[in-house]
């Protein structure tokens, strides 16, 4: 065992936990606080890879589909929340359910119809485009980049969260919600504030994936199936569980492709199926 | 000799979120007794209730049925032992009509609730008893209506006729004359003293008629502990239950 | 936590019946609705005509709308199997086509190595793996509520079609198996029809298919176990407290359905003579909730329904455009929204608002 390639697996384990996070946490959440499940969560960071992608064929810069992509589709979905979602609050897991891969299933379709059945490479801005090297492991410097951005941002909402008082208005209103309307702020807009990030989380992360591992039409897909059992295991509105099971996740994935890349893709339902076990409800689950 | 007694809690504990709830309850029922529980709101009668039967694990104590424990037995279990309870929140099987209702309860009383090859329909005996026990508490002539379009009189009795279709020898009623007018409690009074008989009860209830009509001693319990416990003559006259109820003594 | 504690306070540390089970009995009060006596006699004349149709079709349409009708009966049934868990445990399967898809597989696998395997018996081991799957799945879904169960299902499904993908030396990956069908199929050792046609494989299909509905409609209806189901349905905590053992009634409803999507899986690789992962992903357990929603979850038969007009969408909306499949899922969003129950459950409503009792 030598150290470049733990070096490689780390790095590779924080990049996967970067992004599992990014795509899981607006999802549990919006769970959380609001009670709504929403299948489509990851349509929207599929979009996002599609979008950056158009947008920078066009551009010509990684930076600016980094820059526009996920706040349009974030915007989009803001519509679609008040639109659609908001009329679901109350109507129980099974309707947001069904209509959310309704939804799902829409864009699934409708990405196919602009963008076509294939799958898109897209290459990552020459500024990061190279690799570098660490303890005898040669790594690729956008791996970094992930992470540092993850990082930046998942700090940024913590920061926010934790010391403005914008921050302590939204948690407040995520246990108290009738108490915080009463003192005159409008709880309404304070949920779409959160779902909106969430969304934005995730679409990011859909930016920041596409040139790892290119767009593709089933990505929403693959991405529901792991930010649900990021949530799902992590239990249920636990932001502290996604992140601990993301890291799971990502250390499994990360370690587990230098020695048994065959089995990748079943890490995750081990992962799940292993928490599970010893926390049927989930790490945090109530 | 002395028959076992029916339900004996020993030091029963209960809290939420750090909340104490109930503390060291102590209870003992005897075979035919009749026992209310009364206490204040917030006293921890239902959540009492609700580890007896199971509904919630207690932090401390023991429970036992007839001696055997069951502390930690599913409600299903306990059911099947014998202990059949009411709701203080009304909890009828909706969508379903009267006779649906108590059939459901016969059924598994019968142990024919996953029985896969016979026509429901067909089993006589099942739709006679339950016509029987609807008619027991009065609602022979709705046994076809929806159980939600009954006006809520109606849908009490039925739930006291669900307890009561399965015979339990533990009968634990929760408030089940809540919301109920002076008319219907009296004959709630009435219809229960007729189905009782010989079995044991434990009855929670405010209306301190429907105490007194049905129970021979009663349990005090204030702030999870049980206060005093006795005839009603006897309770009526504790000073500390006069305290907190009527608040005499203070100051 | 705090406002949790609150609440367990204030009931005593129960909710009978569940605040979100009350928001989804008001999103879904008609399912609950009791049936009128012309309601009943409206779905025994409907049953009766959908299955003289789909039996003597053969004999009045083309063979394209025969060929139509063999895969639309077999996913019929498939979103009859889900609406199984969905109407009479209200519970949201989103890994349904795994049940489906391994049934599908197995039939395959089986009918490549063994050519003269007996139909009738093929379906049956087919089907009995997928129940086998479904108790060992359902048991670790079912003991949870609604979201969670739903989410674990996803996980499921998707972890099956991992499976299928990988396993390709034997499952075809994506390309799939075909020439599985033997020459000859043998109904009962001994009968063998050689280079059967396509009305006969579909009458064989039907053969086996209606039976087979029927029995599980016939168990859910009629019967003291189908009544448990739609109990513990209407109220677990009551039922509980009954001495329902609901985990093992709602587990039990789960295996049933799992056996009756392997049903449906099977008759699928025999009427379709291909199997791929299509069979088994998240967007057809997708299109299997959206059939039967878009059919109608009230009618037993409403699901076959979706299915008809899914296939029916797929040859005459494809002409239109290639992307007909958004139509059908924008339907589907509309349906959730303003009529949960369904064509059917329209059909009903008008039924009852133009003077029927």
């Amino acid at each position: 065992m030598n150290t470049s390639l733990l070096v490689a697996g780390g790095l590779d384990a924080a990049t996967y936990w970067s992004l599992a996070f990014m795509i899981a946490a607006g999802l549990t959440v919006v769970f959380g606080m609001l009670g709504f499940l929403n299948a489509a969560h990851t349509s929207f960071y599929m979009l996002a890879g599609y979008v950056a992608y158009t947008v920078a064929g066009v551009t010509g810069s990684f930076w600016a589909a980094l820059l526009v992509a996920p706040v349009l589709v974030a915007l989009g979905g803001l519509v679609l929340e008040r639109l659609l979602f908001r009329r679901l609050y109350t109507a129980g897991h099974t309707a947001q359910l069904l209509l959310t891969i309704g939804l799902a299933y829409v864009i699934s379709e409708a990405t196919k119809m602009i963008w076509g059945d294939s799958a898109f490479a897209m290459p990552p801005p020459p500024s990061l485009a190279g690799r570098f090297t660490l303890l005898g492991a040669t790594l690729p410097v956008y791996h970094l980049f992930i992470i540092a951005a993850a990082i930046v941002l998942v700090g940024a909402l913590a920061l926010l969260l934790r010391a403005t008082r914008l921050g302590m208005i939204i948690r407040a209103a995520a246990s108290h919600p009738e108490m915080v309307g009463a003192l005159g702020f409008n709880v309404r807009n304070i949920y779409s504030l959160v779902f909106v990030v969430g969304l934005y989380l995730a679409a990011f992360a859909g930016v920041v994936m596409a040139p790892m591992e290119g767009v593709y039409p089933s990505m929403a897909d693959d991405a529901l199936v792991q930010a649900f059992i990021v949530v799902v295991a992590g239990g249920l509105g636990s932001l502290p569980g996604a992140f601990i099971v993301a890291g799971l996740l990502g250390t499994v994935q990360g370690f587990g492709n230098l020695f048994f890349s065959d089995a990748a893709v079943f890490f995750p339902f081990i992962v799940l199926a292993g928490v599970l076990l010893f926390r049927p409800l989930g790490l945090f689950g109530k | 000799m002395m028959s076992p007694p029916i339900l004996e809690l020993q030091s029963l504990s209960k809290g939420f979120g750090g909340v104490p709830v109930l503390r060291d309850v102590d209870l003992l029922l005897l075979p035919g007794e009749r026992r209310g529980l009364i206490g204040p709101n917030g006293a921890g009668k239902t959540t009492l209730i609700n580890l007896i039967t199971g509904g919630l694990k207690a932090d401390a104590g023991r429970i036992l049925l007839r001696g055997r424990p069951i502390t930690s037995l599913p409600p299903h279990r306990r059911n099947r032992l014998g202990i059949g309870r009411s709701f203080q929140i009304l909890s009828l099987f909706t969508g379903m009509t009267v006779l649906e209702n108590i059939r459901n309860a016969i059924l598994r009383h019968r142990g024919l609730e996953t029985v896969a090859w016979r026509r429901l329909a067909r089993i006589e005996a099942i739709q006679s008893e339950a016509a029987h026990y609807a008619a027991l508490v009065g609602l022979d002539h709705v046994l076809h209506e929806p159980v939600e379009t009954l006006p809520y009189g109606m849908q009490r009795r039925l739930d006291i006729a669900l307890v009561f279709a399965q015979q339990p020898e533990l009968i634990i009623l929760d408030e089940p004359a809540a919301g109920l007018s002076a008319a219907e409690t009296r004959d709630l009074i009435a219809v229960l003293r007729g189905v009782i008989g010989e079995r044991t009860l434990l009855l929670v209830e405010h209306d301190m008629d429907v105490v007194y009509a049905l129970s021979d001693r009663i349990t005090v319990l204030d702030y999870g502990r049980v206060l005093a416990e006795g005839t009603p003559a006897e309770v009526n006259a504790h000073a500390e239950v006069r305290r907190v109820y009527l608040g005499e003594g203070a100051g | 936590m705090k406002k949790r504690s609150k609440k367990l306070l204030l009931t005593g540390g129960l909710d009978p019946e569940g605040a979100s089970a009350r928001k989804e009995q008001k999103f879904f009060a008609s399912f609950f609705q009791k049936r009128s006596a012309s309601l009943h006699l409206g779905e025994l004349l409907s049953t009766t005509l959908l299955i003289g149709l789909l039996i003597t079709a053969p004999l009045f349409a083309s063979r394209a709308t025969v060929n139509d009708l063999g895969q639309a009966v077999c996913l019929g049934l498939f979103a009859i199997s889900f609406n199984i868990i969905f109407k009479y445990s209200g519970l949201l399967s989103f890994g349904h086509a795994a049940f489906f898809g391994f049934a599908a597989y197995a039939a395959a696998l089986l009918l490549q190595q063994f050519g003269n395997l007996p139909i009738p018996l093929l379906v049956l081991a087919a089907a009995a793996g997928a129940a086998l799957l479904g108790l060992g799945l359902g048991h670790i879904c079912v003991r949870r509520q609604g979201a969670y169960f739903s989410m674990t299902t996803l996980a499921i499904g998707a972890f099956f079609y991992s499976a299928a993908f990988k396993w390709s030396s034997v499952t075809g990956g994506t390309d799939g198996l075909d020439g599985f069908m033997p020459d000859s199929l043998t109904i009962l050792p001994g009968w063998q029809w050689d280079s059967p046609g396509l009305s006969q494989t579909y009458w064989l299909v039907l053969a086996i298919l209606i039976p087979a509905a029927l029995a599980a409609w016939a168990l859910l209806e009629l019967t003291p176990f189908g009544n448990a189901v739609r109990a513990v349905r209407q109220n677990e905590t009551r039922a509980k407290f009954l001495g329902y053992n609901t985990h093992v009634i709602k587990l039990a409803n789960f295996t049933l359905a799992a056996g009756l999507a392997g049903v449906a899986g099977a008759l699928w690789a025999i009427d379709n003579a291909f199997v791929s992962t299509d069979s088994i992903d998240l967007t057809f357990s997708t299109t299997v909730i959206i059939m039967a929603f878009l059919g109608g979850s009230v009618w037993y038969w409403g699901p076959v329904i979706g299915a008809v007009l899914y296939i029916a969408a797929s040859d005459w909306l494809s002409a239109v455009t290639p992307h007909w499949q958004i139509w059908f899922g924008l339907a589907f969003i509309l349906m959730v929204l303003f009529a949960p129950g369904g064509i059917c459950g329209l059909v009903a409503a008008s039924w009852r608002r133009f003077g029927l009792p």
